[in-house]
């Protein structure tokens, strides 16, 4: 029939698309055709003419194309609204047929969510760590193109801060950074009249607070002028704030007596803000003095270093910044070859440089291996998971085939599926995130043994919430997708009528059991990694450091903060070394300005006497003041010569003693006693005495590090170490040791006070160490427990699909061990596989952490046995018991099991 | 002859289904046989009017197939559309006998004077 066609209707064949659903276009058009065909055939009957009926009907009818239009535009938009509220009305009828479906099974749902909470947890946990140390920005403005600078030294051979002259050179490249600051964190004294206290303040070039944008709770930062002019000025962190002055605002524009100097508070930082200085919360920042003499002097000295922090111009990259640096670094070797001969530049990201770019080296890679042992431990998690769905999709098997054959589609079934799983992992990810919150708290607690104000923030941001987010997401298409799929092909026929037992049943039951092997083989790698990291601990732990470990104490005091001048500070010192010998216990004592492994070091610029003016062999060299008897006491043994005496004092010649590899840099195949060497800046030459043996000072397993001492009492120093040496345990001097100083001189505070050991095992030399351990223990501990929970619900699982056959078994004499024999077998055979597989491929992933290890290699062959062993037994373990359920059948019943 | 308005067209589907269901050819027809054609009304904007009540769920339609085996969309009340005829209903003839007492008075002449 010729009806006026819309030129835009859509061509007929699209009217086979009702085919596969509902087609409006097509349906508008066969409603108005059917009312002009009517029309037509009554106009016939009554006699009129073909084309005529034709005619009139369609001008009774109107405009018919714009009609279909309106209608079909009609019909179309509210399709699509129905479409949307359908499918929300699907899902949430999904929802709500899967939470129903739950409740019935609660124990499995309790299961799922616990497995699930737990793997997340951990991984959320972790990530937590590693983005406070790797990925959350600097709490300043364009903390995107902050970078920390450092400078190399050949015999250092590690980023160590910068002096103010290479700062004040790297600040001219001004194409490249748009200003560097200079900062370095100082104990300070504060006098609250009857007593004083010391504090940790950042001492900053005047520019800081300007150029990094320092966001402000209060007042304002000092500027360049504050500086330039000597001004002594001081702002207060948010918490010293809050702790000192009650968050009082009238504190602006008081005095406060720091270092005997009057500074006047000008602001308080953002609560955000807590300065630069690795891991510690600084209490305050005061600017350094650079009025024009003082800045000759900072100029020409050595001895003031300086993390150096920047922000670089929009638009440079790292790579244009370093490019300009070591240009810039070569003339400043050629310039001052005493302090600068081989000295390059290192430029960092401030993200990786954390806490500083001094120590930052290994944390990547060790946030890298820590994060991979946590998502082996998801995946080992998830596979339970997996597991567990599968057969719950086999009890299900019935109910799904009933479905199916009523006319449920596949992809409604998937759907319903996987909704359970959606809803599984989102309790999951809420388990999660309370579980991740309580153990960051608790790791925020530990505490390092030290009293800088450290300071850990782990506090979830979103990138934290993204990631458990993401973890829950993979969790569910991991855990979830595998047994939705097997459900969506379920066969409503044989399921039927098989009663359960199908090949379906054997394909499944094959199916778990790759899983279970994959399980296995993961948390061996993370078994094998864990013990890798124990064998680590125990060999860093009793690891020969080169001096003296056990039955060693250490107290630090300061007598600058209680203005002593240099007289009464030698004869302070001299009393304590005094009284402390005479404790009894005591065997030895000794003082040092640092201890080894401590949070601060000093170096300094070295000249040996064979450096000619052509050939400056200016070295940057680790130092240490130390009083007569150090060696004897708690140093490294002397291997040749003598060590510092009484008589080694101002009015004598300076002496000095380097370790072995010093003297191999400064004079080799020489006997280095009775050469002499200098430090640059200072007028006295220090004539050789003696040589130590090398030990190790700054990190576990470092390469030989040239180092020497100096005597106190040529160098002398307000703050030091008392090192003594006891018979028995050394915590049981420290209250005799607290008296001694008291009863010299009460206002004198005592810091650090704490056993070497202590101060080695929770200090920085091991906590990393025993941290990696801990986590690896976790991990492993989980991922045991969680791959034995998988192999148990498969052995389980098949012995009570196997009721019937065993019970013939049974019936037909088998023995008890037979069964539990046969039971057996299916268990170890796939952790053997699994142990097995796991073993190879941790063989190929270990070697990735070998440079964080101490004293082991990474396919250590004992860890390589014993963590597959412990997998092994516990294997059996898992096994044993369906087995003994299994071999205790009665046949009688068992036969009767449909 | 009359224009038909929105909501008239709508009361008139409504009465036409009351008498059973129908298709849209079948109202056209039934209410120009019941207004005797006094009402003139363009059969295309009648299927406009009908797709927006099934829309609104006054009327439910279906395919169904007339005496003459043609395949045609059948329209019908739905328990909403039934509520809706009695409420228009009461409105219409309201409506109506106002219309009527205001014809009725304007043959005669208002009452003069103030009050």
């Amino acid at each position: 029939m010729a009806v006026d066609r819309d030129p835009h209707a859509p061509p007929a064949w699209r009217r086979y698309l009702r085919f596969w659903g509902p087609d409006p276009a097509a349906d508008v058009d066969a409603e108005l055709e059917f009312h002009l065909a009517s029309r037509i055939e009554e106009l016939t009957k009554q006699g009129r003419h073909l084309s005529e009926a034709r005619r009139t009907a369609l001008a009774e009818f109107g405009d018919y194309a714009s009609v279909r239009r309106e209608v079909q535009m009609l019909d179309q938009s509210y399709e699509r609204r129905r479409d949307v509220i359908e499918s929300l009305a699907d899902l949430g009828r999904d929802a709500r047929y899967a939470l129903r479906s739950l409740r019935k099974s609660p124990g499995f749902a309790v299961v799922v969510v616990f497995t699930m909470s737990l793997g997340i947890g951990l991984n959320s946990t972790m990530f937590s760590l590693v983005n406070a140390y790797l990925f959350r920005p600097a709490p300043i403005p364009s903390a995107e193109r902050l970078v920390v600078i450092g400078n190399i030294s050949p015999l250092l051979k590690q980023p160590h801060e910068v002096p103010y002259r290479d700062l004040q050179a790297y600040r001219e490249l001004r194409g490249v950074f748009e200003d560097l600051v200079g900062t370095v964190l100082n104990t300070e004294s504060l006098d609250q009249g009857d007593r004083t206290d010391r504090i940790w303040v950042e001492r900053t070039t005047g520019n800081y607070f300007s150029s990094l944008r320092v966001p402000m709770e209060l007042g304002r930062g000092y500027t360049e002028d504050a500086s330039n002019r000597g001004e002594h000025v001081v702002v207060l962190s948010h918490e010293f704030w809050s702790r000192r002055f009650a968050a009082d605002s009238g504190v602006l524009g008081r005095t406060l007596r720091i270092q005997g100097e009057s500074r006047t508070v000008i602001g308080v930082a953002a609560r955000v803000f807590h300065g630069f200085a690795p891991m510690v919360q600084s209490d305050g920042w005061s600017p350094i003095d650079e009025s024009p003499a003082a800045r000759r002097q900072l100029l020409d000295r050595q001895g003031d270093w300086f993390n150096v922090y920047g922000v670089l111009r929009a638009g440079t990259s790292v790579d244009q910044a370093r490019t300009a640096l070591s240009e810039r670094s070569r003339q400043l070797r050629a310039d001052f070859p005493s302090t600068n001969k081989g000295v390059e530049p290192v430029l960092v990201p401030e993200t990786r440089a954390r806490p500083a770019i001094t120590v930052a080296g290994p944390l990547p890679l060790m946030a890298a291996v820590v994060l991979s042992l946590t998502l082996m431990v998801l995946v080992v998690s998830c596979a339970n998971v997996a597991s567990l769905l599968l057969a719950r999709g086999t009890t299900k098997h019935r109910e799904v085939a009933v479905c199916a054959a009523l006319g449920a589609s596949r992809w409604r079934l998937t759907r319903q599926a996987l909704m359970e799983a959606a809803i599984l992992s989102f309790s999951g990810a809420i388990g999660a995130v309370v579980l991740a919150r309580w153990s960051t708290r608790a790791l925020a607690r530990i505490r390092l043994a030290t009293d800088a104000p450290l300071f850990f923030d782990f506090t979830p941001d979103w990138r934290v919430f993204a990631f458990t987010t993401a973890a829950a997401v993979v969790t569910m298409l991991l855990a979830g997708l595998l047994p939705a799929l097997r459900n969506a092909s379920a066969s409503p026929h044989a399921a039927l009528v098989g009663g359960g037992r199908s090949a379906t049943d054997r394909a499944q039951q094959r199916l778990r059991s790759i899983i279970v092997v994959a399980q296995i083989a993961v948390s061996a790698i993370v078994v094998i990694a864990a013990g890798l990291f124990a064998r680590s601990m125990r060999a860093a732990e009793t690891m020969q450091l080169g001096f003296k470990t056990d039955n060693v104490l250490m107290a630090q005091f300061d007598l600058s903060l209680t203005r002593y001048d240099s007289a009464r500070t030698r004869a302070f010192q001299r009393d304590v070394l005094a009284r402390a010998r005479a404790l009894p216990g005591v065997e030895n004592a000794a003082l040092a300005a640092r201890v080894p492994f401590g949070y601060s070091n000093n170096a300094q610029n070295v000249i040996g006497d064979r450096a000619t003016r052509e050939n400056p062999d200016g070295q940057l060299i680790l130092q240490n003041v130390v009083s007569p008897n150090y060696f004897r006491t708690a140093g490294p043994a002397i291997v040749r010569g003598r060590e510092f005496v009484d008589a080694d004092d101002a009015s004598s010649p300076h002496v000095a003693i380097v370790n072995e590899a010093m003297a191999r840099e400064l004079w080799p195949n020489q006997d280095p006693i009775g050469r002499t060497l200098r430090v640059v800046d200072q007028k006295e030459e220090l004539r050789v005495v003696g040589i130590a043996r090398t030990a190790q000072y700054m990190f576990l397993g470092e390469p030989p590090r040239p180092f020497f001492w100096t005597a106190l009492g040529q160098h002398p120093r307000a703050d030091a170490f008392l090192e003594i040496v006891t018979s028995g345990a050394p915590e049981s001097l420290i209250p005799a040791v607290r008296r001694i100083v008291r009863d010299l001189d009460p206002n004198v505070p005592l810091f650090e006070v704490r056993s070497m050991k202590d101060h080695l095992r929770n200090g920085r030399a091991l906590f990393t160490v025993r941290l990696g351990a801990l986590f690896g223990g976790t991990f492993a501990l989980l991922a045991l427990a969680l791959a034995t929970v998988g192999l148990y619900g498969l052995v389980s699982y098949s012995v009570s699909n196997r009721t019937r056959e065993i019970g013939i078994r049974i019936a037909i004499g088998a023995t008890m061990p037979n069964v539990v024999g046969l039971v057996l077998r299916q268990g170890v055979t796939l952790a053997l596989i699994g142990v097995g597989l796991g073993a190879v491929a941790a063989l190929g992933i270990t070697r990735i952490m070998s440079s964080l290890l101490y004293g082991v290699r990474s396919h250590d062959p004992l860890t390589f046995v014993l963590g597959p062993v412990a997998l092994g037994v516990v294997s059996v373990l898992a096994s044993w018991f369906p087995a003994r359920r299994a071999a205790a059948m009665d046949p009688v019943r068992a036969l009767r099991v449909e | 002859m009359l224009d038909v308005l929105q909501g008239t067209l709508e009361f008139l589907i409504l009465r036409t289904l009351a008498w059973g269901p129908q298709h849209g050819f079948g109202i056209a027809k039934w209410i120009k046989t019941v207004t005797d054609g006094r009402l003139q009304i363009e059969d295309g904007a009648l299927y406009p009017a009908l797709h927006r009540m099934a829309q609104k769920k006054l009327i439910a339609a279906e395919w169904g197939v007339t005496e003459s085996g043609r395949r045609a969309r059948y329209y019908e009340l739905t328990p909403l559309g039934r509520e809706a005829l009695q409420r228009q209903t009461t409105a219409w003839t309201d409506y109506v006998s106002a219309v009527q007492q205001i014809i009725a008075a304007s043959t005669r002449k208002p009452a003069r004077g103030r009050g």
